[in-house]
């Protein structure tokens, strides 16, 4: 039976911080039609700005994090105007071959922070100090005050996304380019505004997640890979574009990864996300909750 | 616009740059001999990523799916069951032709993004399976394999420049003949090509079993040149980001430009490594620059038509 209460508890912590890590990639996606490779490499940059802010100049914990998210909205702004941008106004590249060369872009944008924050900062992982410390007993089993306040924040953060997207006037911009870029431009709502809060909103996401799940797990150069790969997961289970999908199909990995971590073990944790994802993918390629 | 060079411009670049390629070892040292041996096993890797990508317009994020079935099956043939080095090259070669086909059913069903990631997932797969299997695999650190290809360098060097000759003819045969064209019809519209009366069918697998058979060839001879077999060599992701970006920085749908963008990527990369950990992010910026201003690539500023 205590088996049963970790495998639960601890599955839906994990899922928690999986789905705000899945939500930046998923919205990008969904509305700008890119597949942001170097997610990882966000989520990672984020955490260890932060950390590096915390640990050497001594600043208080929510100064680091809010530098750490700072780091990871200008870097989001910087692929934006720097390859996303340029290569969506290219004439010489062909069309119909715009969405691979973002692909690689983002591809080799990734490999150009991990390479940079492997030299600055090391390749050893760090750990964001515990928000709270102290832990309580429930259901035969002890959590962590700090990993029930990571999951808090999570979900809070991911409630306030959905009010966002749905329910304010920026938020529905939003919404309404995901479906159609003419059908915006065409209401007098300029594109370039769109993606700029797009974007801005991408970096925020990023690097809370980032800071969250460094938190947890810790973070390195080295996982950015690993990271973009559980998010790329998540989002085809999800159906790419759907934000509710992305934030269910979260709990289908992360319960699935925690029950093979505990039951067989924690080596073998990635592989039935993967076949999941292959059968998903041959039996409903448009995902769980896809729409095209 | 389309880039598509003269058959004649074309020609002649092939030949001078043959002719450089026998006559280099000759000068160089044995060392960087060695890396030229190298990048040519990887300029057929890119090349046959590129008759995908370039031709039947699959995505394929997950070459090293083919290529580390090829060099897998062989090396494992070789340790376990001490076949000669000839039979286990073949047979890794006919493995990966098997994995190639596998993957033709995905490739029908599935368009865009959701091919790039079944392809990049079944990589993901096979790299956990060999951790899995690590007493067969070796895991993480490979495997040493007691046969090798040649002790020469210069037979090595001139074994895989043969090979690059052959699967780069292999490739402009088919991709300048009809076969090429029907090709990229079905990538484009593949419903107005079906219309036409072409078995697109037909070609995809063609198109997928040359491309593995290719690979999966040249894995297994990389490994056998090197003498390890490993996770890094011929199966990590990032392995599928060289060949990705040697294609795109060579000049993608041109079968010459891949070779030219793997000598480029294998040699930057060695110049750079003085650079230390740095010299990924270097190569990657390098990239980057080519990709934004010369999206043709090496073969597009040479081939250009005036």
């Amino acid at each position: 039976m205590q088996l049963f209460w970790e495998i639960l508890v601890n599955g839906f912590i994990v899922s928690s911080i999986y789905a705000l890590g899945a939500m930046g990639f998923s919205l990008i996606f969904g509305t700008a039609g890119i597949l942001n490779l170097a997610h990882g490499a966000y989520l990672v940059l984020a955490a260890i700005v932060a950390w590096f802010f915390i640990s050497y100049f001594k600043l208080p914990l929510p100064a680091g994090l809010a530098i750490g998210i700072l780091a990871s909205v200008l870097f989001s702004y910087l692929l934006f105007f720097l390859l996303v941008n340029p290569i969506d106004k290219s004439k010489r590249i062909p069309e119909e071959e715009k969405a691979i060369f973002v692909l690689t872009a983002t591809l080799l944008w990734s490999i150009i922070i991990e390479g940079m924050l492997d030299y600055v900062f090391g390749s050893t992982p760090v750990v964001i100090p515990p928000f709270v410390s102290g832990s309580m007993h429930v259901f035969e089993i002890s959590v962590t005050y700090n990993m029930i306040i990571l999951a808090m924040i999570s979900l809070l953060i991911i409630g306030l996304l959905w009010f966002a997207i749905n329910r304010t006037r920026p938020g529905k911009m939003l919404l309404a380019a995901s479906m159609s870029r003419t059908g915006v431009a065409i209401m007098g709502i300029e594109l370039k505004r769109v993606y700029l809060l797009l974007w801005g909103i991408y970096g925020i996401l990023a690097g809370i997640s980032g800071v969250l799940l460094a938190a947890f797990l810790g973070a390195s150069a080295r996982a950015a890979p690993e990271l973009t790969g559980m998010a790329f997961s998540i989002v085809v289970l999800g159906g790419l574009g759907s934000i509710t999908g992305s934030f269910f199909a979260s709990y289908i990995i992360g319960y699935l990864g925690t029950l093979t971590a505990y039951l067989i073990s924690p080596s073998y944790t990635p592989l039935p996300a993967f076949f999941v994802l292959v059968v998903i993918l041959l039996l409903r390629p448009q995902g769980l909750f896809g729409r095209f | 616009m389309r880039f598509s060079p003269s058959s004649r411009n074309l020609l002649t670049f092939c030949t001078l740059l043959l002719i450089t390629l026998v006559c280099l070892p000759w000068f160089l040292s044995l060392y960087i001999a060695g890396m030229l041996t190298i990048a040519l096993y990887f300029s057929v890797f890119t090349m046959s990523w590129d008759l995908l990508f370039g031709y039947s317009g699959e995505v394929n994020f997950g070459p090293t799916f083919l290529i580390g079935i090829g060099a897998y099956a062989a090396a494992l043939l070789n340790v376990n069951a001490g076949l000669p080095v000839f039979a286990c090259v073949l047979l890794g070669t006919l493995t990966a032709v098997l994995a190639g086909l596998l993957l033709v059913a995905p490739a029908l069903r599935l368009r865009g993004p959701y091919f790039c990631l079944i392809t990049l997932v079944s990589v993901l797969v096979l790299q956990e399976f060999i951790t899995i299997f690590a007493q067969y695999t070796g895991g993480e650190i490979g495997m040493t394999l007691p046969g090798v290809l040649s002790a020469s360098g210069m037979v090595n060097y001139y074994l895989a420049l043969a090979l690059v000759c052959v699967s780069a003819g292999v490739f402009l045969g088919i991709t300048s003949s009809p076969v090429g064209l029907i090709l990229q019809a079905g990538a484009q519209d593949p419903v107005a090509a079906e219309s036409l009366g072409f078995n697109i069918v037909k070609y995809k697998v063609l198109a997928f079993s040359l491309s593995a058979f290719f690979s999966g060839l040249s894995g297994a001879m990389l490994v056998f040149y090197m003498g390890t077999a490993s996770v890094s060599i011929v199966v990590s992701v990032s392995v599928i980001l060289q060949i990705i970006i040697a294609a795109i920085i060579g000049g993608r749908r041109t079968i010459v430009g891949p070779i030219l963008g793997s000598l480029f990527i294998i040699i930057t990369g060695q110049w750079l490594q003085y650079l230390g950990q740095l010299d990924y992010a270097a190569v990657a910026i390098l990239a980057l620059i080519i990709l934004l201003f010369f999206p043709d690539g090496i073969a597009g500023i040479i081939l250009r038509r005036h």
